[in-house]
């Protein structure tokens, strides 16, 4: 990757190390980062940058982003709290909405954070993590990073989530992550019979979304398949009684 | 089955409530307004924006107006079967565009309007199918931008071209950061192999880094994305070891519908540079006298006049046009002055002596 200009002329001049701008080995903020969180420069405007309210000196958030971003995934890493896992996934999985931040993420191994959490047992952090990665997962080196990762089973398992938020994620991550290559697995049976049973839902997002899954992401000769196999299981059918 | 929320859009929903802001963030983390630990997917965002906490005054031109300062209003309506703290309403506002809707929910939400707080969320249940579909269109064609990645995606049901001008017109903040790069980093690496393709210098580059990045992925791109559709998938095999040759009619079907927004984003210093290049062409021509009617002899060169440019623009040649008669006018009035000193010395001295 080519080096990074140095700083403008005129933007406030922090006394960072030269060696942030060659974005050298992040060994060395890594270093830095997991002392204690309180000595971590207090980076002004940690707010979650997103839209377009940005103030005045973003630049010098410009500058910390990687650090601010290590200093996220650490603290996830080495608390205990699970209030401020929560806080921090949600913080990162609002990150992963810009795709300026992306290749921080990656570097962060962010990607893999947000796939680990998918298994979780606390549903926050389930919703989060599905949230993270349906905003991240249209960039190409994302997508490809994800379905290298097998990540397209923990997905599939979040549709069965009780949680509306993390159920509408995974749906449009799937039709993001659908490729020639991933259909298959995307798209496969179990997947479309979910999709016409939440097509039918009285959610509107939900069915909004499986409709579009199911029209714009499936074959019509998938989506008959499913149609076929939901109309001969005995769901809803009482067994008879003698 | 996931739980979802009972009856449709009117309804109130998990997501329109207002969690509370979170107390316990560490110092280094803690944003300027306190807020609650909350992610936003596309899914979530909507063009669609419920209002609580309206005042029941009678003020629903006010609110309408208000929130019009964010951006063109679609429609707008009370809600009245939404359940309302007693002397509040509950609006719905949509916006015409997504990025308006935004903002205005990010400057309105926790404002206080006529005396009482308004609560500002999405409201996407009220989106139609369609709507929906167009949302994640064009979340895709923003990635696709902001990374450079040309992922020449076409669905069945696009709307190419409208959806792509209202789209680059949202996100202006990836174009402003590369785009002092603009017309002179692009690197066509990513096409140069690509013989067919003749709408390579329509695209604003950016992609300093990032096309190195992207272009080993640039034959993925191609197939994948035609590739849904039951077509093309003999794409794949057509791409060689090389990189970069999707088929030239592909890539003009595929790219046009994505990049017909991008004249609108010539940057400004070349329009400057082409109406200073057409100036001096102008110029050089007036020096050297040529003349359309030879009849005139032509002896010596002219007079530069002030050069008259066009300058693609009705309001700007107008104004132009105005300026250089203004021009005129002074220059005449400074000769005929210096022609009558005396009769104009003696009244600004019979002015002086007015009196209200």
């Amino acid at each position: 990757m080519a080096a990074a200009p140095a700083p403008p002329v005129g933007r406030r001049c922090r006394p960072f190390p030269p060696t942030k701008w060659r974005r050298a080995g992040f060994s060395h903020y890594t270093g830095r980062a997991c002392s204690s969180h309180s000595s971590v420069h207090p980076i002004s405007e940690p707010t979650q940058p997103r839209g377009t309210g940005k103030p005045v000196w973003r630049p010098a958030m410009e500058l910390g982003r990687l650090e601010y971003l290590q200093a996220l995934v650490t603290e996830f890493q080495v608390t205990d709290s699970t209030e401020a896992k929560e806080q921090v996934l949600a913080n990162l999985a609002n990150f992963a909405y810009d795709p300026s931040n992306y290749e921080y993420l990656r570097q962060l191994q962010v990607l893999d954070l947000f796939l680990d959490m998918l298994t979780e047992d606390n549903e926050s952090l389930v919703e989060f993590a599905m949230g993270g990665l349906c905003n991240l997962c249209l960039d190409k080196t994302n997508k490809e990073y994800i379905l290298e990762a097998n990540g397209v089973e923990p997905i599939i398992n979040c549709l069965s989530s009780s949680n509306e938020e993390t159920v509408v994620s995974a749906v449009t991550t799937l039709m993001f992550l659908t490729t020639p290559q991933s259909r298959a697995q995307t798209t496969a049976l179990p997947v479309v019979e979910c999709m016409l049973r939440f097509s039918l839902s009285a959610n509107t997002r939900l069915s909004n979304l499986a409709s579009i899954f199911l029209q714009d992401y499936c074959s019509p000769l998938q989506v008959e398949e499913a149609r076929n196999l939901s109309k001969h299981t005995a769901v809803g059918i009482p067994l008879p009684k003698d | 089955m996931a739980a979802g929320s009972s009856g449709g859009p009117g309804a109130p929903c998990r997501h329109h409530a207002q969690l509370g802001a979170c107390e316990s963030r560490a110092k280094y983390r803690e944003g300027w307004r306190p807020r609650a630990v909350k992610v936003y997917t596309i899914n979530l965002e909507s063009r669609y924006l419920l209002i609580q906490g309206v005042p029941a005054l009678g003020v629903m031109k006010e609110l309408v107006e208000q929130f019009a300062l964010y951006g063109a209003i679609e429609e707008y309506h009370a809600l009245d079967e939404y359940p309302a703290e007693q002397f509040t309403e509950v609006y719905l506002i949509k916006f015409k565009k997504l990025q308006c809707a935004r903002v205005a929910k990010k400057k309105m939400d926790e404002r206080s309007f006529f005396g009482s707080l308004l609560h500002v969320c999405y409201a996407p249940e009220f989106e139609t199918v369609q709507e929906t579909r167009e949302k994640l269109q064009d979340r895709r064609k923003y990635i696709a931008k902001a990374t450079n990645q040309r992922d020449c995606f076409v669905l069945k049901k696009v709307e190419g071209p409208k959806k792509t001008a209202s789209k680059s017109s949202e996100h202006d903040s990836p174009w402003s950061r590369s785009g002092s790069h603009v017309a002179s980093n692009w690197d066509p690496s990513c096409f140069t192999s690509s013989p067919g393709v003749s709408h390579n210098t329509t695209y604003p580059s950016g992609n300093q880094n990032q096309s190195l990045l992207t272009s080993p992925h640039y034959d993925n791109n191609c197939a994948e994305s035609s590739g849904y559709f039951g077509h093309n998938t003999s794409l794949t095999p057509s791409v060689h070891p090389g990189g970069h040759t999707p088929p030239p009619s592909l890539m003009q079907q595929r790219m046009v519908p994505a990049y017909n927004g991008i004249d609108r984003f010539m940057p400004r210093t070349t329009h400057l540079q082409e109406r200073k290049r057409k100036r001096e062409e102008g110029n050089k021509f007036s020096l050297i006298g040529t003349s359309e009617d030879n009849t005139e002899v032509v002896i010596g060169p002219q007079l530069p006049e002030i050069p008259k440019v066009d300058m693609d623009d009705e309001s700007l040649n107008t104004s132009a046009t105005l300026i250089r008669n203004k021009l005129k006018e002074v220059a005449d009035s400074v000769s005929m002055s210096v022609e009558k000193p005396e009769s104009s010395s003696a009244k600004p001295l019979v002015k002086q002596r007015r009196r209200i």
